[in-house]
């Protein structure tokens, strides 16, 4: 994400609370796409339209509180993500589309779909490169599959798979920035990759077949 | 981020096919919106700009600790300490007032005071046939804060001395003589002065003379005005006849006011300078001879200095004589004709159609004024108005 010559996100963010407007500049270059991505993810199609919305003013936000702000334990971009997520949950319980945290609670097992791992049976290798346009058709539809399954997990279940998987938020990260145990976290977690498993084996053998 | 995490050994919750699938989704070049971008860069910026300048104001540290005293927590402190000081100042080793048997509001409102005034209007007869008693009925809450707030004559500032003057002024210098005539019409006991003396302060030896001149009988009116009163006072007693009711209350009570400085001062002059002071202004005649002039022919009126020199009567002159005027009203005390010195040491002299008119000595603390008959006045001024005047003078 940035070399070892350029300045982490915590020294450009001290940097622009002592008034370097440049360094925030570079904040935001570094993690605009990252963000704007996260925040449609979690908004779903639905709420799709206020993704600006929200992208901007976690900004704004991160803006406001430059004074305030210290990294106390936590990294500029688990901050970041997590001034996102509240925002986003925010506006989807305020327009109604925010469903029940969990159908069966978070201290359950989670379903397993049946065939479990052999599900992926039929998948070509995850971290393969991809040698051939079919390789490339496939996983691009598995994406857009991906992204349909999301938008029918319940928002913090969407939230917690999307920090987890594509920021990279460890565990116990993930607990901090969803504000919850770490066992509720790691359930939310488990619950969100056992309904895109089933979503997504449930498709992509056919998809892979054409 | 460009690269997504690869799930690692520690955490293997991460499942690699959805993060291949993630990481191929067509929504992952997606980027914000231009005008998004630039609106969050431009409140970031202006937000630089606005904390530099806050930096720049040398409040701009104690700014930034203030505002961060105004957080619940220390507010909460504050408040505590507040009260507890307050109460503690308040009532230190005293019970509250309400909790002392017998305690009436009233005992708050009639404190002991120095210097009540004197019944707002009370009945001649009354007045005249029973002197005020030794201890006077403590006044209202109200006149008393009016006259505490009311500073001596004699110590006002230039500026608190025009601002009483702008307001007589407005209701006309004719009111105030005419409050002023009324005031020397009633018995001694009535007026506010007596009130400090038939009060609880016991007669001292410094304040006989001023007794003495305030048992001397009133004033007779002018011989001009067969009423009695001064033209302008007559004035304003006939539209005050005039007037319907409510509003000729008001407008009594709007001359009361504007009065009530000139007559404070006036009675405060006379008990220090032990003379009889007099209602109005020796000016008075030579402002009115200086405005026919100056409708006849301005170039009839000159000002001769002390050194000499002869200045003719333009705005400059012009604005002098009514600061002059404005702050001397109601000040002028009858002094003795040697007072100031011979004629020849007049600071200023008043020559209409070539004939002196009047003169004008400044001393330390005071101004006189000596007319063409050798009458001589004298009015107490603070020595900044005199120093202003003299400086106005040697620019002339």
């Amino acid at each position: 994400m940035s070399d070892a010559h350029e300045p982490d996100d915590d020294t450009l963010m001290r940097a622009f609370a002592q008034g370097d407007a440049h360094a925030f500049e570079r904040l935001y270059a570094r993690h605009q796409v990252a963000l704007y991505r996260f925040v449609r993810r979690v908004l779903g199609r639905q709420a799709a339209a206020q993704a600006d919305e929200v992208f901007q003013d976690t900004w704004l936000r991160v803006v406001n509180a430059r004074e305030r702000w210290a990294p106390q334990g936590a990294t500029f971009r688990t901050w970041l993500f997590t001034l996102a997520h509240h925002r986003a949950i925010d506006l989807l319980r305020k327009s109604g589309r925010e469903v029940a945290l969990d159908e069966l609670g978070d201290d359950r097992e989670p379903w397993q779909p049946a065939a479990g791992a052999a599900a992926w049976q039929g998948w070509p290798a995850a971290g393969a490169a991809l040698d051939s346009a079919h390789e490339q058709a496939f996983w691009r539809a598995a994406g857009q599959r991906l992204l349909d399954c999301l938008d029918a997990l319940p928002a913090v279940q969407r939230s917690a798979f999307l920090l987890h998987h594509e920021d990279g938020l460890a565990l116990d990260e993930l607990a901090r920035t969803l504000e919850v145990g770490f066992e509720t976290a790691k359930s939310r977690l488990r619950y969100a990759m056992s309904k895109l498993r089933t979503c997504m084996g449930a498709y992509l053998p056919q998809g892979q077949e054409t | 981020m460009t690269d997504p995490p690869k799930p690692d050994a520690a955490d293997d919750s991460r499942d690699a096919h959805l993060l291949a699938a993630l990481r191929h989704a067509p929504d992952r070049d997606l980027a914000p919106p231009a005008r998004v971008t630039a609106a969050i860069l431009d409140h970031a910026q202006a937000a630089v700009r606005g904390s530099r300048a806050r930096s720049a104001a040398p409040w701009g540290g104690w700014r930034s600790v203030w505002g961060q005293l105004w957080q619940p927590a220390p507010m909460a402190a504050f408040g505590t300490v507040a009260m507890a000081t307050l109460i503690g100042v308040l009532w230190g080793g005293k019970e509250p007032p309400e909790a002392v048997p017998g305690w009436r509001p009233e005992a708050v409102a009639t404190a002991p005071e120095s210097t009540p005034p004197a019944p707002a209007t009370p009945a001649p007869a009354q007045t005249a046939a029973a002197p005020a008693p030794p201890s006077v009925a403590a006044p209202p809450a109200a006149a008393n804060a009016a006259r505490m707030a009311a500073p001596p004559a004699d110590k006002r500032s230039a500026a608190q001395a025009k601002s009483e003057r702008r307001a007589e002024d407005e209701s006309g210098q004719a009111q105030r003589l005419s409050k002023e005539e009324q005031r020397q019409s009633k018995p001694d006991g009535e007026s506010s002065s007596d009130a400090v003396t038939t009060g609880k302060l016991e007669e001292s030896p410094a304040d006989r003379p001023r007794l003495e001149a305030r048992k001397a009988p009133p004033r007779s009116p002018p011989p001009d005005t067969p009423s009695g009163q001064s033209p302008p006072a007559a004035i304003v007693q006939e539209r005050m006849a005039a007037a319907p009711e409510p509003r000729r209350d008001a407008l009594a009570k709007s001359m009361a006011d504007a009065a009530a400085p000139s007559a404070r001062a006036r009675n405060e002059a006379a008990a220090l300078g032990g003379a009889a002071s007099t209602p109005a202004s020796p000016l008075s005649p030579a402002g009115a001879d200086l405005d026919a002039a100056l409708g006849r022919d301005a170039g009839s009126i000159g000002w001769r200095t002390a050194n000499g020199r002869q200045v003719g009567h333009r705005n400059e002159q012009r604005a002098w004589w009514s600061a002059l005027a404005s702050a001397t009203d109601g000040r002028w005390q009858r002094a003795d004709p040697t007072t100031g010195g011979a004629a020849a040491s007049a600071n200023l002299v008043l020559i209409i159609d070539g004939v002196p008119r009047g003169s004008l000595v400044f001393e330390p603390q005071a101004v006189i004024w000596r007319d063409a008959n050798g009458a001589t006045w004298r009015a107490p001024v603070d020595a900044g108005t005199l120093r202003d005047w003299q400086e106005a003078l040697a620019r002339w």
